[in-house]
């Protein structure tokens, strides 16, 4: 590529996050007028090198160079980057719903007149200009939260062309659009193109790269691969670069499972997230949900457990058919879910270790009517010792725990409960590598004892390592259920992108 | 130099000291000014005395500390105070009932203006806030539109001996309180409900997503708050012999700072029943010495209003 006509050059980029190596040595260049997509499986790091790019990271070493200037990395925020015209669109838009898109795209830069007083006019008028740019034909007075998801990312780029950005920088942009407004985005981007910004592209939808991208870069574990021009491309070459490495053999396991099958779900659907997934489960089985971040499979956890309504469907447990209309009616039948946002949607950060053991087994823990107290110490030292949980006591608060320490004190829980199915999402997400393998050979105990697991993991030699078979997931429909049999990384991710489908539903 | 570390390990354990135990240290501070400057304060009769001035919101306390533990606030106690004051009095003078009955059923409306809230605020999704200052307006109304706005007295003796009776020589207020603040530390220690409470306000999601009904034992919260705010609305009328619809006004704000004094979280799960009583005494003590002290009830207010923003203001210190 021509060196002189780089709009943007970054070069050697690291960087590193306690326990993780986020970006390893990555180069990256983008001309003005080119449309680059960036690739890679969940946690290659492409999200890392644009934040840097971006100002919300730091890099620990490495140069950027901009429109001919070296940049200063210590010293690039969010807010420099974007006035040096690097943009970013999220996935989560940054509007305030309750007023204008004008004043939307105005904020922290209003026009004043005598230095004071907002132009409002002058607003209107300018904001009309950038949605003529990005093509949205709405009034710049209508209220943000009357626009569809596309419209608001219409007026995400208005707004980020108001910084005469030169770049724009796009993270998953349409995995909230429809169809034909991903068809209007598209024609958006090539209109930019043609304007001469500079666009980067972060997708994991390989066909979207082939129908607007001109080149391609692959990043895998914080590793620069390769930067391809799209026309020489082909898909299988493509998945090589992301998966690259070969799954270590003795990882994959051998494990008897029993054929009593435990969990019958038929016909399950909720909302537009997940639509018509049939699977059964047995006992000692450990069952995988694959796909893309988003594919739905954690809404089929939810809707399992009653934490969502589901919208149809039958879910027979040991044969009998149950409802599942609470979480707190799912619990009781001995199905529980592991939360990937575990200080979110599992611990009780400011409360003791032991009480977020016992919680959810708190009536077996009576003696007469009341709680006993020294019941529930000892149940909790136990399952300290138990699960091999570092902790200095059972009194300390759980936020202090480490993240694998945090996901054991959780499966402890659900020990206690005796629960028989349990739904891993994401079980070693924020966790570093000892503790993974602790965690691992934890959920292996379950499942010789006799309990299910249903484990939703984006993470494909942890798929590999653990499942008996892998139900893969895109956009809420169930592509495939297959046996871990000799599966490569490769096979697994051509069901989730949707390049191979045979098993196609409704 | 060891001297310099030593004097400052030293200071950071009193910054350490200062911070954990603020509420004593406030709580002894006080006493120590008030006895040195008002000779009748450090005296067992005054100090029986500020107990007992103490104890309606005291109970009352106890409700609003567990609805605060749950992530919650309720302005409706003070109203429902009154409601139940003028229900029992009714119940008493037109209907004839015995007392007994007319102050267990006057408690028990109290109970049902909670479960009002708590089924708004729970089932509903109405903000606390919002539901409750609903109930807190459609209470007082409730209490004036009983007798067209006009107090009830001449209540009978067995009604004033509430209030009046002494146990072993202890005045009956201190028994109550012993009583209503033992159940209620029972229920938040040793019961599933009272850990659920916590819970609850620790992390909603993660309550609900751990199998806990966080509806009903929400719901709980407030009910057993309209409990308390009842039997708070029975002994202020027993007191002072009395029923008027005007009363309670403002306990809502009391029993609030009580809980907040005591360093109960208004972001909920954080709190010990225990210590809202000490933080109700220190409002009652801060009044009763002021007033001994000649402080105009204009200035009491501001002081306690400081006090509210200080207490609060050292429970974040400590949590920095």
């Amino acid at each position: 590529m021509n060196d002189t006509n780089n709009l943007l050059k970054m070069q050697g980029i690291s960087k590193e996050f306690p326990g993780v190596k986020a970006l390893q040595d990555v180069d990256f260049s983008l001309s003005a007028g080119e449309v680059r997509i960036l690739i890679g499986e969940n946690g290659a790091g492409k999200s890392t090198l644009m934040k840097i790019l971006a100002g919300v990271y730091q890099a620990d070493s490495g140069t950027i160079t901009f429109d001919g200037n070296e940049l200063e990395l210590d010293g690039l925020t969010p807010r420099k980057a974007l006035e040096m015209g690097i943009a970013t669109i999220y996935q989560e838009l940054n509007l305030n719903n309750y007023t204008s898109v004008y004043e939307n795209i105005f904020y922290g830069k209003e026009l004043l007149r005598a230095g004071l007083f907002i132009d409002i006019k002058g607003q209107i008028r300018e904001a009309k200009k950038l949605l003529d740019i990005v093509g949205l034909d709405v009034d710049p007075c209508t209220r943000i939260m009357d626009l569809s998801i596309a419209e608001m990312q219409m007026v995400e780029i208005a707004k980020a062309l108001s910084f005469n950005a030169k770049i724009i920088i796009f993270d998953e942009p349409t995995s909230s659009l429809s169809e034909t407004e991903t068809r209007t985005l598209f024609s958006i981007i090539a209109n930019l193109k043609q304007q001469g910004y500079g666009i980067i592209y972060i997708s994991h939808r390989l066909e979207e790269l082939f129908e607007i991208g001109d080149t391609c870069t692959v990043l895998r574990d914080g590793r620069y691969i390769d930067t391809r021009a799209v026309k020489d491309l082909t898909i299988p070459e493509l998945i090589k670069m992301m998966v690259g490495r070969m799954v270590d053999a003795s990882q994959t396991h051998t494990r008897s499972v029993i054929e009593d099958v435990v969990l019958d779900v038929q016909h399950l659907s909720y909302r537009d997230r997940v639509k018509d997934v049939s699977f059964t489960l047995k006992k000692g089985e450990c069952l995988a949900f694959a796909g893309l971040v988003g594919s739905g499979r954690t809404e089929i956890a939810k809707t399992l457990i009653g934490e969502y309504t589901r919208a149809s469907g039958t879910v027979r447990y040991h044969g009998k058919e149950i409802e599942n209309k609470s979480v707190a009616e799912s619990v009781k039948n001995g199905i529980v879910y592991l939360s990937e946002d575990r200080k979110k949607e599992g611990l009780f950060l400011k409360h003791s270790v032991q009480m977020n053991i016992a919680i959810s087994s708190l009536q077996k823990l009576m003696k007469r009517k009341l709680l006993d107290p020294g019941k529930i110490r000892k149940t909790s030292l136990s399952s300290i010792e138990q699960l091999n949980i570092k902790t200095p006591n059972d009194q300390v608060n759980a936020e202090t725990l480490s993240g694998g320490n945090q996901q054991k004190v959780i499966i402890a829980k659900w020990l206690l409960t005796q629960a028989q199915v349990y739904i891993f999402d994401e079980p070693t997400r924020g966790i570093d590598v000892g503790a993974k393998a602790e965690i691992y050979k934890l959920m292996e105990s379950l499942l010789a004892e006799g309990a299910s697991i249903i484990m939703i993991s984006s993470e494909m030699p942890e798929v590999l390592r653990m499942a008996d078979r892998i139900l893969i997931m895109r956009e809420g429909c169930c592509q495939a259920i297959i046996e871990n049999d000799n599966l490569s990384q490769e096979d697994v991710l051509h069901y989730a992108i949707g390049a191979n489908t045979y098993h196609v539903c409704t | 130099m060891s001297n310099e570390k030593t004097s400052a390990f030293s200071r950071t354990a009193v910054l350490h000291l200062l911070k954990n135990n603020g509420i004593y240290i406030g709580f002894f501070l006080i006493f120590l000014l008030f006895s040195f400057s008002s000779p009748y304060f450090f005296d067992v009769n005054n100090i029986k005395n500020i107990v007992v001035q103490s104890s309606i919101i005291a109970v009352i306390a106890i409700g609003l500390t567990l609805v605060i533990l749950t992530g919650g606030i309720e302005l409706s106690v003070g109203s429902v105070v009154a409601l139940t004051s003028m229900i029992s009095a009714v119940l008493i003078s037109q209907f004839c009932l015995p007392v007994w009955v007319s102050v267990l059923l006057g408690i028990l409306v109290g109970g049902l203006c909670g479960l009002i809230n708590g089924i708004i605020i729970s089932y509903g999704k109405v903000p606390a806030f919002i539901a409750t200052l609903g109930m807190m307006s459609f209470a007082r109304g409730l209490a004036l539109f009983s007798t067209g706005g006009k107090p009830i007295a001449q209540l009978p003796l067995t009604y004033e001996a509430i209030a009046s009776s002494k146990v072993l020589g202890i005045p009956v207020f201190i028994i109550y309180c012993i009583i209503t603040y033992s159940l209620a530390w029972l229920y938040l220690k040793r019961t599933r409900g009272g850990r659920y409470i916590y819970a609850i306000g620790g992390n909603r999601d993660s309550a609900r997503l751990s199998g806990i009904n966080v509806k009903f034992h929400e719901t709980m919260a407030y009910v057993i708050c309209g409990f308390t705010a009842g039997i708070g609305g029975i002994l202020l009328t027993a007191r002072l012999n009395y029923a008027t619809p005007t009363a309670g006004n403002g306990f809502e704000m009391d029993a609030i700072a009580a809980a907040v004094i005591g360093g109960t979280s208004l972001a909920g799960g954080q709190g010990n029943i225990l210590m809202t009583f000490l933080g109700a005494i220190l409002i009652g003590m801060l009044k009763n010495g002021l007033t001994l002290m000649n402080v105009s009830s204009y200035l009491q207010q501001m002081i306690i209003g400081i006090v509210i923003v200080l207490a609060v203001f050292l429970d974040k210190q400590k949590q920095q």
